[in-house]
C-alpha cells in the first residue's frame, strides 16, 4: 500500500472526519425525509450513519445546525451546477432554460436531499425558516434581469421576481410531497412558460419552452 | 405567539382556517368573470389576516412549526386557494394551464404572505393584492389582463 505523504495521519483524520461528516448529513438527509424533521432524532441519524453519538456532536452543534449544514453543502452544489449550464448559453431566456434545467436534474437525482431542503427544512425552526427565503430570494436576480428586455418594465410589480421564483419552488414541492421527484424535470417547459411570459410576452416565452 | 407545541393548537387553527375559508369561499362563489371573483376572493383572505396580526401568526407563521396533522391541513388550505385559481383555466381556453402552475401561484401568494406576517408587516398585505393580482392573472389572460390589474383603483378594501 503507497505511503501516506508527510502529515499522512493528519491527513487520513481529515479524511475519516469528513467521511463521517458526510455520512451523517446522508443518514440526516434520508431519515428527515421519511419522517419528517420532528420525527428525525440524533438517534435515529446516528444509527444510520454507523457512528457514536459523540462523533454527531463532534460536528454538528445539534440537530437543527446538521439540517442547515446540508442544506448550504446541497445550495452550494446546485448553484454550482445552475451557474456551469446557465454560463453556455449566450442569451438570457437561454441561460434561465438551461439553469432551470439544471436545478430540475438536481432534484429529481437527489429526491431525499431534495424534500429535506425544500419540504421539511422549512419546518424546523424559525432559523431555518428565515435562511429558506434568502436562499429563495438570492434567486431573484437571475430572473430580474429579464427586465432589460421588457418595454415598459419599470410597470411591473417589485415583488414580482420574489414570487416567479417562490412559484416554481412550489411547484417542485407538490411533486417531492407526492414522492413524483422522477417527474420534476418535466415541469421545465411550463415553469419556463411561467417564469418568462411577464418579461418576454406569452409567445415568446412559449416558444422558449416548446424548444425545451 | 402561539405554542405550535400545545394540544390545544391544532384546534385554533381549524376554528381560525374555517372562518377564512367561509369567507373565501363566499367571495368567490357568483356569477361574476372568474377574474373579479378571485381579486374579491384575495382581497377578503388579505383583510382577514390583517385585521388580526396575531390570528394571522397563528395561521400562516407558527403552524409551520406545528405536528404533521397541522402541517396536511395547513397544505390543503393553500390547494384550495391553487383549486380557485385553477379556475382561470376554465375561462382562458386559448391559455389553459396545467393545474401545477395554480399550485404554484397559490404557494407563492402564500410565501408573500408569510413573510410579511412574520415581520411583523402584515397590515401591508392588502395593499399588495394589485401586484398578487398581476401574477395570479397573467398565465391565464395574458400580460395585457395582467397589466389592468396593476391599474385598477385601489382602496385597500373591497
Amino acid at each position: 500500500m503507497e505511503r501516506l505523504p508527510a502529515g499522512g495521519d493528519r491527513f487520513r483524520a481529515e479524511m475519516i472526519s469528513r467521511s463521517q461528516r458526510d455520512r451523517i448529513l446522508t443518514a440526516m438527509s434520508e431519515i428527515v425525509a421519511k419522517r419528517g424533521y420532528q420525527g428525525a432524532t440524533v438517534e435515529l441519524i446516528t444509527k444510520r450513519a454507523g457512528v457514536a453519538r459523540a462523533t454527531f456532536y463532534e460536528n454538528f452543534e445539534n440537530r437543527e445546525a446538521c439540517l442547515l449544514g446540508g442544506f448550504e453543502e446541497a445550495l452550494a452544489e446546485v448553484r454550482s451546477r445552475i451557474d456551469a449550464a446557465a454560463e453556455l448559453e449566450s442569451d438570457w431566456p437561454g441561460r434561465i432554460r438551461a439553469g432551470l434545467a439544471a436545478f430540475l436534474a438536481y432534484v429529481a437525482e437527489n429526491p431525499a436531499l431534495a424534500r429535506t431542503c425544500l419540504v421539511e427544512l422549512m419546518t424546523a425552526g424559525p432559523a431555518a425558516m428565515e435562511r429558506y427565503e434568502q436562499a429563495l430570494q438570492s434567486f431573484a436576480p437571475v430572473f430580474a434581469r429579464g427586465r432589460e428586455f421588457t418595454a415598459g418594465s419599470e410597470e411591473l410589480p417589485e415583488t414580482l421576481e420574489d414570487s416567479i421564483v417562490g412559484g416554481i419552488v412550489w411547484m417542485v414541492h407538490q411533486r417531492l410531497l407526492r414522492g413524483e421527484a422522477a417527474l420534476v424535470p418535466s415541469l421545465l417547459p411550463t415553469m419556463l412558460e411561467f417564469g418568462l411570459a411577464p418579461y418576454l410576452g406569452e409567445q415568446r416565452a412559449a416558444e422558449v419552452a416548446a424548444a425545451a | 405567539m402561539s405554542d405550535p407545541h400545545d394540544p390545544d393548537f391544532a384546534a385554533a387553527w381549524d376554528r381560525v382556517d374555517r372562518l377564512l375559508q367561509e369567507r373565501m369561499i363566499a367571495a368567490f362563489c357568483g356569477e361574476e368573470p372568474w377574474r373579479e371573483r378571485m381579486r374579491a376572493t384575495l382581497a377578503v383572505a388579505f383583510a382577514f389576516l390583517a385585521e388580526d396580526p396575531e390570528r394571522a401568526r397563528l395561521y400562516v407563521v407558527d403552524s409551520l412549526f406545528a405536528g404533521e396533522p397541522v402541517h396536511k391541513a395547513r397544505h390543503l388550505a393553500i390547494e384550495r386557494l391553487g383549486d380557485m385559481i385553477d379556475g382561470g383555466s376554465e375561462e382562458a381556453m386559448a391559455l389553459a394551464r396545467p393545474p401545477i402552475v395554480a399550485l404554484g401561484i397559490a404557494g407563492a401568494i402564500w410565501s408573500h404572505s408569510h413573510g410579511l406576517i412574520r415581520d411583523g408587516r402584515v397590515a401591508e398585505l392588502p395593499g399588495d393584492l394589485p401586484q398578487l393580482m398581476f401574477f395570479t392573472v397573467l398565465p391565464y389572460l395574458g400580460t395585457a389582463a395582467a397589466h389592468e390589474e396593476l391599474e385598477r383603483p385601489f382602496s385597500g378594501s373591497l
